[in-house]
């Protein structure tokens, strides 16, 4: 692979950190604080310097790998807030940014028997079984179109760990059949890697993401289609970097671009609806990871009565939903730092949250109670909009 | 001494005395939280706390000072916390003082010109805040996230330091015994910060460049300016050093500038270093002998920083390209400047002209190793010669120094650095060595003033009564020593 795989090939970023704490805040002058670890946490440890320094006492022969350390390194969300913030400590090792390396800490954590009981550790026994994620049969509900004709797309629809990526997907394959806009789908096997690549089973990954990628070059030469941002950012940032050799560029997109050519082209009509308020989570994988953040607000300004207003920390500065923070150092950080978003969400007095990622709505919905139905995915929303 | 069973024991009735006067949620021992606190950019040897304690408000303050001086445990003190030289770290067993969470930008007056902040707010939010009044403040070259109140006390050299100094009106101070009091003006009820100076001694300065040795500062007026109609960065060009003295002492005495910078080559190059995509750019020059630039670099340029109303600002570049010339110097055109300095014209403009903080690429070049004196200008031209030729021979590059004028000039700050292979550890002491003898040879033969204390580095045995006066302070004000004795700076103290 072409990235750093131990902790001594990180030894002159994980010195270089000043300890400025830029890492826990966005851009000037708004300078929202955004890492969720910090945000609860205030303490300088709780941040991406922090678990740099934790990893310098490690090659300084200072502390030892421990489980504590493990529970603060996966309870970080790896939300990619803190990459576009440091410069000093990412030119030491350019290929990694300040989230690759804490999930490099978690890989070195991970072969020395510390992943973190709970779901990390779930992941991990059936990782290590079956070098994958367990396909669980969601791709059988998936409408898959049987006209298998020519197809300048192909759905990558692998990762339907969740029932809400499974919706997602349903939504998002029956607005492309009314825009008929024909796809081959993907969706077979358990995970594309981007599981595997957060979460520290680094061991196990090459060769996912070889098979993997033979998979989808069995399609043929097709435009990458992706409803998971999850996917598409590991797919399009670090397949090259672990293929070497087998890699070639692919064009990929996002469903909220193909429904934003629906909508502009005329091949998806709006609807006439009530007015309605909304506003849009940018989640992190779309929005810092791929950089798309305008076509899926452009989606929502197309249709008819829909309303956009803008959270406090959005685009560049949102706040993650914490869906992905698994670690316990923190009692109920996940649930938590979903709770601070919707808390944002709330202020804004808009009717709907809409996002793009199912993660973050099923954390959403989960601390949503009763009024878990104002969050919806892009896909669901706008099938409800057009004709 | 005790046993350790007996140290453990007394450990154990601070962290009890802790927890009951502050929030049990502001006190920290666990050994991720110790370990992170240990080091910084520098300190060569961790020092693992026993605590980390958060304050959130003054009481807090007063709180863990007077359980630390009652136990007689060391204490050091980090707002921002940027520091490589050791300053935030207690001896083994001490405790920190965080004050992130003590971060209130508390007021912008306007009409007399002072902010008053507390520690843990930092230059990114405080320049927010000053624009959205139409106002700045003076700015280091230290990120965004550095402490204004922690950096102005530690007198730094900052954009405006030409005309004002000073960066400090007034403090609030925490001694170990819990005394509290203000500075200034302040200091009389229903005043408020506008005037440092009388009619008692100043205090305030003890506390500049105490290194938190003193007290604990946890409010501080600074000193905040309006932004005018106009300004400008104006660029010079010289091909020696002591040319682009005189050219800077020249304005100065004529009261053109508010502030000037003399760079060095191989350090205005340096500012194009930085991530293009996934790769660390650097351009090749930075490589050569910083004694040659090559052909079409000016040796120095120096930047000339000037605000006022938009006919000064007129008037201003002409004087400044006729003094050039006088010194033999030429005006760096736009056109030029972006060829020559691209790095260097984005940097100055954010910092100098839209008056933000902006972080340095650099510092991915290799372990950041300084060398700063402050000297007269007329030693200063011969210092340069002496010092570049001192670091040529490390074998490291780039060798990039800047100047400034402190006070109208009257000292001229002289920083030097490299950036060696931080795995090259043969290599740093050996910088490290002959940056000391340095010091010892710019004292003697410049007259050349260290910038700060570091490690007991300078002495204040080097100093005579000035030291046998300020040791008498810190007998009275911190008779336990429990205050920042990792400096080193009282270390004859209790023996």
């Amino acid at each position: 692979m072409r990235l750093t795989t131990s902790l001594e090939g990180l030894r002159g970023s994980v010195s270089a950190c000043l300890k400025c704490h830029g890492c826990t805040y966005g851009p000037w002058p708004q300078n929202h604080g955004f890492c969720p670890i910090y945000e609860r946490g205030r303490t300088f440890t709780a941040s991406a310097g922090g678990l740099l320094y934790l990893a310098k006492a490690i090659l300084n022969g200072q502390m030892d790998y421990n489980a504590s350390l493990a529970e603060l390194a996966y309870t970080c969300a790896t939300c990619g807030a803190c990459d576009a913030r440091c410069s000093i400590v990412r030119s030491i090792n350019p290929e990694m940014a300040l989230s690759d390396m804490i999930r490099l800490l978690r890989y070195e954590l991970v072969k020395r028997g510390f992943a973190p009981d709970g779901p990390v550790k779930e992941m991990y026994e059936q990782v290590k079984k079956s070098g994958d994620l367990p396909s669980n049969g969601r791709a059988k509900s998936l409408p898959i179109p049987r006209d298998k004709g020519q197809t300048d797309m192909l759905l990558v629809a692998d990762c339907l760990h969740t029932d809400a990526e499974a919706s997602a997907c349903t939504a998002a394959l029956s607005l492309l059949a009314k825009m008929d806009t024909r796809v081959a789908v993907c969706a077979e096997s358990g995970c594309c890697g981007s599981t595997l690549y957060d979460f520290g089973f680094w061991d196990e990954l090459p060769a996912l993401v070889a098979k993997q990628w033979r998979k989808i070059q069995s399609f043929g030469n097709k435009v990458l289609l992706f409803v998971n941002p999850h996917c598409q950012e590991f797919m399009t940032n670090k397949y090259p970097k672990i293929l070497n050799g087998e890699f070639r560029r692919f064009q990929g997109k996002h469903i909220s671009e193909a429904l934003l050519d629906g909508l502009t082209q005329g091949k998806l009509k709006t609807k006439k609806m009530s007015k309605m308020t909304v506003s849009y989570h940018d989640p992190c994988f779309l929005g810092r990871g791929l950089g798309l953040y305008e076509p899926p607000r452009q989606v929502l300004e197309h249709l008819d009565g829909v309303h956009l207003v803008e959270m406090k920390r959005n685009r560049e500065q949102s706040f993650c939903c914490g869906a992905r923070g698994l670690g316990n150092y923190f009692d109920n950080f996940s649930e938590d730092t979903a709770k601070a978003r919707v808390k944002e969400f709330l202020d804004t007095k808009a009717d709907v949250m809409i996002t793009a990622c199912a993660y973050c709505k099923e954390g959403f919905r989960k601390v949503m109670g009763s009024e878990a139905e104002r969050v919806q995915d892009l896909t669901e929303f706008v099938g409800q909009r057009v004709e | 001494m005790g046993t350790a069973m007996q140290q453990g024991s007394a450990m154990e009735l601070v962290g009890e005395q802790l927890r009951a006067r502050i929030h049990p949620e502001r006190v920290k021992d666990d050994e991720l939280v110790l370990t992170s606190y240990a080091t910084d950019l520098g300190a060569a040897v961790p020092r693992t706390p026993a605590f980390v304690v958060l304050p959130e408000n003054r009481d807090d303050v007063v709180a863990v000072l007077q359980i630390a001086n009652e136990h007689k445990i060391p204490v050091a003190v980090l707002s921002g916390g940027v520091n490589q030289v050791g300053n935030c770290i207690p001896p083994k067993g001490g405790i920190v003082i965080d004050l992130h969470r003590m971060d209130r930008l508390i007021e912008i007056n306007t009409d007399s010109g002072y902010a008053i902040v507390e520690p843990g707010l930092n230059f990114d939010r405080l320049t927010a805040g000053l624009r959205e009044k139409g106002f700045r403040c003076s700015l280091p070259t230290a990120p965004g996230g550095a402490s204004p109140l922690a950096n102005y006390l530690n007198r730094p050299a900052a954009s405006l330091v030409n005309r004002h100094l000073d960066c400090i009106q007034d403090l609030e101070v925490v001694l170990p015994d819990g005394t509290v009091f203000n500075t200034g003006s302040s200091a009389f009820p229903h005043a408020g910060s506008q005037l440092r100076y009388g009619p008692f001694p100043d205090i305030a300065g003890l506390f500049t460049c105490g290194y938190g040795t003193l007290g604990v500062v946890t409010k501080a007026a600074v000193k905040i300016y309006p932004i005018n109609e106009s300004n400008r960065v104006h660029l010079t060009a010289f091909d020696d050093f002591a040319s682009a003295v005189d050219y800077m002492k020249d304005l100065i005495n004529n009261n053109i500038p508010e502030h000037v910078i003399i760079w060095n080559w191989q350090l205005y190059k340096a500012f194009e270093v930085g991530l293009v995509g996934n790769e660390y750019h650097t351009p090749k020059e930075i490589r050569l002998d910083p004694r040659k630039p090559p052909a079409g670099l000016p040796y120095n340029i120096v930047t000339t920083f000037m605000a006022g109303y938009e006919e000064s600002m007129q008037a201003n570049e002409r004087i400044c390209a006729k003094v050039a010339a006088k010194f033999g110097g030429r005006v760096l055109s736009e056109e030029e400047a972006k060829k020559v300095v691209p790095g260097g014209v984005a940097g100055w403009t954010e910092l100098y002209a839209n008056y933000r903080p902006v972080e340095p690429t650099f510092f991915g070049l290799g372990k950041y190793m300084v060398w700063i004196v402050l000297t007269e200008p007329k030693a200063v031209k011969e210092l340069e010669k002496w010092a570049v030729d001192q670091c040529a021979e490390f074998d490291t590059s780039p060798i990039c120094y800047y100047a400034q004028p402190f006070d109208f000039g009257r000292a001229i700050f002289f920083r030097i650095f490299c950036f060696p292979d931080p795995k090259n550890q043969k290599l740093t002491d050996r910088i490290a060595a002959k940056y000391r003898e340095m010091y010892d040879v710019a004292l003697k033969q410049y007259g050349g003033v260290p910038m700060r204390v570091r490690g007991g580095f300078p002495s204040l045995r080097q100093v005579g009564g000035y030291g046998e006066a300020l040791t008498r302070i810190k007998r009275v004000f911190d008779p336990n020593n429990i205050l920042s004795r990792n400096m080193g700076l009282f270390e004859d103290l209790g023996k």
